[in-house]
């Protein structure tokens, strides 16, 4: 323990100073000191260190958990490193995100002497006996973990719950799905481990029964409140599953669980996006954007999110509100362009969200001036033009008023074969209501007044209630087939009317932008079939 | 969550953390004077062991204070992970040792080096703490913490050679778990809280409690924690 190279991080000088004091007082004398996260990052660049005790609290920059994100992302420390965070937050949404950072320990302030002393101990003695797993772990090579492992568990290693479950992690990872089952099953003779459940279910996916998996981890979720790892993959499966609905009831828990994870947000953004709901969009772009300051992570992508989504949020929208929240994107886009100043593509996508801007501000020669620069780039250079760039060109299009040629650019997302399915939804939630977030909103509560009519069998208010939506967001699929569905039911209770007959025939006008890919496709044809059948004969 | 209600958690979190502090520096000034306090005269040290045990249990009750909250506030779940339970039991004692050295009472772990067990380690701390306060108070000089398999889970007893648990305690603690005492009182809550924690861990539809005795093995009071 002696001969152990150790850093200890805090911004705290009597913090950092009483640490010292007790390492020196067990002999350890190979003590670096830093005060900030970028202290950490140099000095971890040149020198192996075998124990970093870091708080989270490290002043303006860097905290504690992001530090640990980019040391390990950059590969600076050895695998037999043991980073330690210290902290005095014990708010969940602090401990969340250490913990999914991954330390190898975490010690709550106060603690006294003796207990910093032990727990040291202890970590070394642990990872003396674990090195050549940790070794193993850190090159993939499983192979050896399962070696390795199961020798330490023949021995009656006092880590063998530890082995057994990199045991089981390293069947799944070497897709041998029955023995991570029988491994997990193995272990839970007991008591049901969160971890254990989740590899099965993990396992059941694999192995082709995405339904069980889901029901599997519906079980941990609520038997394990905390599990954050299954709530991502309820959210994935039921994605992939095309339940992207539920997916993000899943994500936006798990987002509420650990908050201060930026990849998890940006995921719920796009997510949302695909979802046509803005609302959560809006929310969990800034906070990635937020997130973003000072992470290694950070990229010109959290900007063009944010500001993407406010363009998106405020079309049509001439409120004071929405003015200023035109600036927050303008400024956002300028804030990247100084930190991320040299790459093409991320400049387009800047020039096509700021020509969205102008035009919701009803600054039309400047959205032109804008489209302008930005076909003159794809000129130049055609690669440019990526399907994600095409949604936004199409959105621009869209609002300097050339409806045909956006419908073009959207097209052609809709009939590429390869296109992501994300991006194909993004695309349809853009068609289904090209509107701002205020009318959005509107629309949405119009809507619920006319389904509970509805219910109540009032269906003459139900009329009044969709029409009333439909001026706010006039395109939408669910709305209009829902004013379509009622002047049906009018029909069958009352005689035939015409203008019930137009209201049909129009709402379905408005929507025929649904094609087979669409998620309502299915209602869509079977309601126009019936219309056309009944009464446009 | 309106401002005034974020206003008032913000300051609940801030004050909590910042009355912690206070707290752990006391005690770690308490800790680093023991040596001090065994030199002085006997008047002197037992005025020394009284500070030292009046701030460790208002740490200890500010803790129980801050969980309750989490618990209504923040929805704190439990997090049951493997710990080895000698490790813990020592991290707790090492953790308030300074009151048992300058009682001069004896601690004794008796536990199984490599046993392990599942448990929320901060929350099981809390009420082994309660536990370990109460005896160096009350003990005339002798502590053992035991803990063994039982059951399907795991059993920690805090045993002292006190005079034991008043009746009244013993009554009201009953009385407290059946949820039978007819008014509030404020005797014994510690205890109480202690039972809370312990039943809020479960495992496949079995949950912890707590049990106040004068069975131990010292012939005084035995405090034991049972956990699935």
């Amino acid at each position: 323990m002696r001969a152990l190279q150790v850093l200890i991080a805090d911004d705290f000088e009597n913090s950092r100073q009483s640490i010292r004091k007790i390492l020196l007082s067990v002999g350890i004398e190979n003590i670096h000191v830093t005060a900030t996260g970028k202290g950490v990052l140099d000095e971890c660049k040149t020198k192996k260190f075998d124990l970093i005790l870091c708080d989270y609290n490290l002043g303006h920059g860097k905290n504690g958990q992001q530090v640990l994100e980019e040391v390990r992302s950059l590969g600076y420390l050895k695998s037999t490193a043991l980073f330690v965070i210290i902290s005095a937050e014990t708010s969940r949404d602090v401990v969340m995100g250490i913990m999914e950072a991954g330390p190898d320990e975490y010690l709550t302030k106060p603690f006294t002497q003796s207990v910093l002393v032990k727990r040291i101990e202890r970590l070394v003695q642990q990872n003396g006996e674990l090195s050549e797993v940790k070794k193993a772990l850190a090159d993939k090579n499983y192979a050896s973990v399962l070696t390795l492992c199961n020798q330490l568990i023949k021995v009656g290693s006092r880590y063998s719950a530890w082995c057994r479950r990199k045991m089981a992690e390293a069947f799944f990872e070497t897709r041998q799905f029955d023995k991570t089952k029988s491994l997990c099953h193995l272990v839970q003779s007991k008591r049901d481990l969160d971890w254990a459940m989740v590899l099965e279910a993990q396992a059941m996916k694999e192995t082709g029964s995405m339904l069980d998996a889901i029901v599997h981890l519906n079980k941990v979720v609520a038997q394990f409140p905390n599990c954050i790892k299954a709530f991502d993959l309820l959210a994935q499966y039921l994605e992939e599953k095309g339940d992207s609905e539920q997916a993000q009831d899943f994500l936006e828990s798990a987002v509420e669980l650990s908050p201060r994870v930026m990849t998890r947000q940006q995921s719920l953004v796009n997510l949302s996006l695909s979802n046509g709901d803005l609302d959560v969009a809006l929310r969990s772009s800034q906070q990635a954007l937020k997130l973003s300051a000072n992470s290694y992570f950070s990229s010109a992508d959290q900007y063009l999110q944010a500001a993407q989504v406010i363009s998106e949020s405020i079309i049509g929208d001439s409120s004071a509100d929405a003015r200023k929240k035109s600036q927050d994107a303008f400024s956002m886009l300028n804030q990247m362009t100084k930190k991320f100043p040299d790459d093409a593509s991320t400049q387009l996508h800047k020039i096509l969200i700021e020509s969205q801007v102008f035009s919701s501000l009803g600054k039309r020669d400047q959205a032109n001036l804008a489209l302008k620069e930005a076909n003159g780039m794809i000129e130049d250079h055609a690669g440019l033009l990526t399907p994600e760039i095409a949604l936004e060109m199409g959105k621009v299009l869209y609002a300097t008023g050339q409806h045909d040629a956006a419908n073009a650019m959207f097209d052609h997302i809709l009939n590429d074969p390869d296109v992501d399915k994300r991006l194909v939804a993004k695309t349809y939630a853009f068609l289904d209501e090209p509107v701002g977030l205020t009318a959005r909103l509107k629309a949405k509560q119009d809507n619920l007044v006319g389904l509970s009519f509805y219910e109540n069998k009032r269906y003459e208010d139900a009329i009044v209630a969709f029409k009333k939506a439909q001026k706010s967001s006039p395109i939408h699929p669910g709305l209009n087939m829902n004013l379509v569905q009622t002047a049906l039911k009018l029909m069958e209770t009352t005689e035939r009317q015409q203008s019930l007959i137009d209201i049909c025939i129009d709402s379905l006008d408005r929507i025929k932008h649904i094609s087979v890919q669409h998620k309502q496709f299915k209602r869509y044809r079977s309601l126009k079939s019936y219309v056309v059948r009944n009464f446009q004969a | 969550m309106n401002n005034k209600d974020s206003m008032f958690h913000n300051v609940m979190a801030s004050t909590v953390k910042d009355m912690n502090t206070s707290l752990a520096m006391l005690l770690q000034s308490f800790e680093a004077n023991g040596a001090l306090a065994q030199r002085m005269s006997d008047e002197h040290k037992q005025s020394f062991s009284n500070m030292h045990y009046e701030v460790a249990r208002l740490q200890n009750n500010l803790f129980h204070l801050h969980t309750l909250y989490r618990i209504q506030y923040e929805r704190l779940p439990i997090v049951q992970e493997e710990h080895f339970v000698h490790e813990f039991l020592e991290e707790q004692v090492l953790s308030v040792n300074g009151l048992f050295v300058i009682g001069d009472v004896k601690v004794k772990i008796e536990c199984c080096e490599d046993m392990s067990a599942y448990f929320d380690f901060e929350l099981v701390s809390s009420i082994i703490i309660t536990a370990l306060v109460n005896a160096s108070r009350y003990t005339k000089d002798e502590v053992i913490i035991r803990a063994i398999s039982h059951d399907d889970g795991i059993l920690i007893q805090v045993d002292d050679n006190s005079r034991g648990f008043p009746d009244t305690i013993l009554d009201r603690f009953k009385e407290g778990i059946q949820d039978k005492s007819e008014e509030f009182n404020e005797q014994g809550l510690g205890w109480l809280y202690c039972n809370e924690i312990a039943k809020s861990h479960e495992n496949r539809g079995r949950a912890g409690y707590v049990a106040l005795s004068n069975d131990s093995v010292l012939s005084g009071s035995r405090f034991a924690v049972w956990l699935p």
